[in-house]
């Protein structure tokens, strides 16, 4: 059982240092890819996630690895109970950071967070969340929006 | 607000994001940009998206007409559980949500099994048309014409290769007509606003008119005709959308020596299930295997059904929640069971008659037009 109890170390952007078991690392197909191809064996830097986002993805893996044994359904509430204490500037952070470390059910239940929170939004709440640029004329908007009437009903 | 340091989200993470919105959500953000137009309306973006509501938990859709002494009425309704659990126990209700589809003409429908989202109809004068109720865009597509003698046995289904949606029309024999073997027409579901009919010639299987055709991964399924097929190894034919090809495939040991009107197709977990009556108050769900060439069925429900008014026909439906609950519909009530056992029964509005087929919301086009008349409540 060596191999599940080696460490791996990663670095994050903010100078903080990670001491990971292999086993919680993997969930990161990245890290895996890096383990497979024998480049894990120094620190690993990464350059865009800070050590505070770092450690709640180590939690998140870490509670994945300790629950493989119990139900699927204990696995989404426990996941829920995670994403829930998350706000949504952090959620940003987490999305990029999962997609870089490719820790694909995070990805899922991020978007998944963020979805759930701007769906009830107006096109113009929308672009502030985001800070998008509106590139429509008046004109354009308008006729996308009377197609689309019935959807500006918010009432579900 | 969702600010990343100076810039905004890439644009590759905000699609992981639509991708997981409701379509309704998706059609009011259609004008918060060009980009965020165009990926809504982009066929992959489509594909993703469905993708993801199929690993959601699917509801149902009923369609019913009423006839009153001057006034017709065509609706659907769609009959969506968020989570089994907050079905309110005390008076056992769920959320409705009826459309009369007053854009459409007076036709009688019949509604065929939901794929991807869609839902077929044809109409008494054998009108056929499609609509997806989440974008509210529907199309009618050519008359059949003089081929209609007899009951329409259609199929509904998205071809693998190309991804373009197909509509099956078998035409059983029909010696009197000048029929004397079935043959069948297709009609693909693309851009082109003159598409037809297209004739596939003659076939040696005739299907079960009583019972509704299945579609999974690329083909569809249909029960045989017990009189005609007399060989029990053709109790079930697949009819490949690709190829257009159609031939038998094996059954579970069940339907060898029962009545196939006990019997009827569905599907759970993107797989052919068979539902079949076994006696009055026993319900088994098969499923059907498929490793390389090699069909297998297991039998991955056996339930005990108390009440006599859940049985197989055209009101009758099945789906699978995540959580491994099972929801069966018969009339005007769904039930559901854990692991085998019935938890409980949720009524759902009674308006005249009606077709029954889980549904899972989709971004699907049908190249039509949009629904403007109709009442949405």
């Amino acid at each position: 059982m060596a191999s599940t109890l080696k460490k791996i170390i990663l670095k994050s952007c903010d100078g903080k240092i990670l001491e990971v078991e292999e086993a919680v690392a993997v969930q990161s197909q990245m890290i895996k890819n890096m383990i497979e191809d024998d480049c894990a064996n120094e620190e690993i830097p990464l350059p865009d996630i800070t050590g505070e986002i770092l450690s709640m993805i180590i939690e998140y893996c870490k509670m994945h690895v300790d629950g493989e044994n119990n139900s699927n359904n204990e696995l989404i509430a426990r996941d829920a109970d995670f994403i829930t204490r998350v706000d949504l500037n952090t959620l940003y952070y987490l999305i990029v950071a999962a997609n870089f470390l490719n820790v694909k059910s995070l990805l899922d239940l991020t978007c998944q967070r963020v979805a759930d929170i701007i769906k009830g939004k107006s096109p113009e709440e929308i672009r502030l969340t985001f800070n998008i640029k509106n590139d429509f004329t008046p004109e354009e908007e308008e006729e996308i929006r009377k197609k689309n009437a019935w959807a500006f009903d918010y009432k579900d | 607000m969702l600010r990343g340091r100076d810039y905004g989200v890439p644009h590759h993470l905000i699609l992981h994001i639509l991708g997981k919105l409701p379509v309704k959500s998706l059609l009011r953000f259609k004008s918060v940009s060009k980009q965020w137009f165009r990926s809504t309306i982009d066929p992959d973006f489509t594909d993703r998206h469905l993708l993801n509501q199929k690993k959601r938990d699917p509801g149902f859709m009923t369609a019913n007409s009423t006839c009153c002494i001057n006034k017709y009425n065509f609706g659907i309704e769609k009959v969506v559980f968020m989570d089994s659990m907050v079905v309110n126990k005390d008076n056992n209700t769920i959320p409705h949500c009826y459309t009369w589809l007053t854009d459409v003409p007076c036709d009688h429908y019949t509604m065929l099994n939901s794929c991807d989202g869609i839902l077929c109809f044809y109409g008494l004068s054998l009108t056929v048309f499609v609509l997806n109720p989440s974008t509210k865009e529907y199309r009618f597509l050519p008359n059949m014409g003089w081929y209609c003698h007899s009951l329409p046995r259609l199929g509904f289904g998205r071809d693998a290769v190309t991804k373009r949606y197909k509509i099956v029309r078998v035409l059983n024999p029909c010696p009197s007509h000048g029929r004397p073997r079935g043959c069948c027409l297709v009609i693909t579901l693309d851009p082109n606003p003159d598409a037809c009919w297209r004739s596939i010639g003659e076939i040696p299987y005739v299907v079960d008119s009583s019972s509704p055709s299945v579609h999974v991964d690329g083909a569809i399924y249909w029960l045989t005709d017990e009189i005609f097929h007399l060989n029990k190894s053709e109790v079930i034919v697949m009819f490949d959308l690709h190829v257009e090809k159609f031939q038998p495939i094996p059954h579970p040991s069940c339907c060898s020596d029962k009545n196939r009107g006990t019997m009827q197709l569905g599907t759970l977990r993107e797989c052919l299930c068979l539902a079949q009556q076994e006696t009055e108050c026993r319900l088994n769900i098969w499923k059907m295997e498929k490793q390389q060439q090699k069909i297998t069925w297991e039998k991955l429900y056996c339930i005990l059904l108390f009440r006599n008014d859940l049985r197989v026909g055209p009101r009758f439906a099945f789906a699978e929640h995540r959580d491994g609950t099972l929801l069966v519909c018969s009339e005007d009530k769904v039930y559901l069971y854990k692991q085998n056992r019935h938890v409980c029964y949720v009524s759902i509005a009674k308006i005249g008659p009606r077709r029954t087929t889980a549904f899972t919301e989709s971004l699907v086009t049908v190249y039509g037009k949009t629904l403007s008349r109709s009442q949405w409540r």
